[in-house]
């Protein structure tokens, strides 16, 4: 939308390193050696050398892919059995190829680890900020006709508390003692006009608590639940 | 003899280019007649036996809705869309049952609701719905609670059978940032849906008999959700 949008600026960072260290090495491998590979064959070469096969390690809420078995390597290996000499100069910028699928592996895990340092995720100012334009829309017919207090949400952003989330317990309150269709519900209200740090790429869901003191963010990976003191909204009745 | 070769192919990518523009951007021609539109109807889907069109209303440029009456006085929908320097019959409803038109598929704000209701059915008003269910989860320790969206619509169906609307920007500044938070995630939940609910003269919800369970055609290329009727015990009304 903005130009500003919302990339993750490390994953960017990190992807551009990434290359370049393999860059660098393929330019190293080719300085060294005596018989030259033509170099548009150079990229062909390690592209081929990137396929792999991969197993998939779950951490941090993620999947990552793990290189284990060098089949563009292999293949590569078949294509030049026989020409020795040209399989001679192919077979390192193959293998640095595979040893790409590494680099890759390690600048995830990098983009996780500075994403973390730079970016806490228990940090409430994390996902919201550019409060200037926020407002609040009634996602359910139990909101009432109230407005977003944005300074009261800019003087609480950090020293919201951030408490547990009892799903269980919410969706069990909100079915008990209610006669038939009667129900409210507990987070009637979505923020909207705010945006997550800048770089961070974060993607949010921003709920209001009927009762103004209470924020749910909802990420792709999980929830947050933080309450305030005073109340965030504000009017009406 | 080089330059000769040059100005041919210049002259060659320049009238390429302009077939193409002329083909896929230059702007729509004059929207066909109501008789071309009944015979053309017919012609791709004769099931249709279109004899009347109702009114031709345009979205936007390169979008018109018809609905229409046919020989068996049954009121549908046709969906035209410009493509390829044509104006084309995207699809055919016989029976005008409301249905989501999707312009363009990554944007809810192009999104319409669609309906030609038969006035046999007597309905006075639809209740149009975005819902999301309200659930919880709890996955090796970490809890997950999604609270309940439930945001309706009410249109009069007095004056004409058929109609359309924009869905509201409350609808899409939610869908907007559902898309964004669903599709960043490893395994998307999709649990959003539209629905409607008929009402008669005294509010009672009814069921349109006349104008559900219809034969339609479709070219493939249009963006068409059906919407489920909701059941009223559904709905959650807290006043």
């Amino acid at each position: 939308m903005e130009i500003s949008g919302n990339y993750n600026i490390i994953e960017i960072i990190t992807v551009i390193l990434g290359w370049s260290v393999i860059v660098f090495f393929a330019y190293r491998i080719y300085q060294k050696q005596i018989v030259k590979l033509k170099v548009w064959k150079i990229p062909l070469i390690i592209l081929v050398g990137l396929i792999s096969f991969s197993i998939n390690l779950s951490m941090f809420d993620l999947i990552f892919k793990l290189p284990i078995l060098p089949l563009g390597v292999w293949i590569l290996y078949f294509v030049f059995k026989g020409k020795a000499e040209k399989w001679q100069t192919c077979r390192s910028f193959a293998w640095l190829g595979f040893g790409a699928n590494f680099i890759f592996f390690a600048s995830t895990l990098i983009t996780i680890l500075v994403h973390h340092v730079i970016y806490p995720k228990d940090e409430l100012s994390v996902y919201i900020s550019n409060v200037e334009n926020a407002s609040i829309i009634n996602i359910h017919p139990s909101a009432k006709d109230r407005s977003l207090n944005i300074d009261s949400l800019l003087k609480q952003l950090d020293t919201m508390s951030q408490e547990a989330v009892y799903s269980d317990q919410w969706y069990q309150e909100t079915y008990m003692n209610t006669e038939s269709n009667k129900r409210n519900e507990r987070f009637p209200y979505q923020v909207i006009g705010t945006s997550s740090r800048w770089g961070s790429g974060l993607q949010t869901l921003i709920y209001i608590e009927d009762d103004g003191k209470g924020i749910l963010v909802s990420t792709p990976e999980k929830q947050l639940y933080f309450r305030s003191k005073a109340s965030l909204i504000e009017g009406g009745e | 003899m080089m330059k000769k070769k040059l100005w041919s192919l210049g002259i060659f990518i320049i009238l390429l280019s302009i077939i193409v523009y002329w083909f896929y951007f230059s702007k729509p021609t004059s929207f066909p007649t109501n008789e071309q539109l009944v015979a053309e109807m017919n012609r791709v889907f004769p099931e249709a036996t279109a004899s009347i069109i109702q009114d031709t209303i345009p979205i936007d440029e390169r979008h018109v809705l018809a609905p229409f009456i046919s020989k068996g006085d049954d009121y549908g929908l046709s969906y035209w869309v410009w493509k390829n320097h044509k104006w084309k019959v995207a699809s055919i409803d016989t029976k005008g049952k409301p249905m989501l038109w999707k312009l363009n598929k990554s944007d809810p704000s192009s999104f319409y609701f669609v309906w030609n209701i038969d006035p046999k059915d007597q309905i006075s008003s639809i209740h149009f719905y975005l819902i999301r269910d309200r659930g919880y989860q709890i996955t090796r320790g970490i809890q997950h609670y999604n609270p309940k969206v439930q945001m309706g619509k009410r249109v009069s169906l007095q004056e004409k059978s058929y109609g359309l609307m924009q869905l509201s920007g409350t609808w899409v500044t939610f869908m907007n940032a559902y898309n964004k938070v669903e599709s960043a995630k490893q395994y998307p939940e999709r649990n959003m849906f539209f629905g409607w609910i008929p009402y008669d003269q005294k509010d009672m919800g009814i069921f349109p008999e006349n104008s559900v369970n219809g034969a339609s055609y479709s070219n493939g290329e249009i963006g068409l959700e059906y919407l489920m009727i909701v059941d009223k015990g559904q709905i959650e009304i807290p006043r």
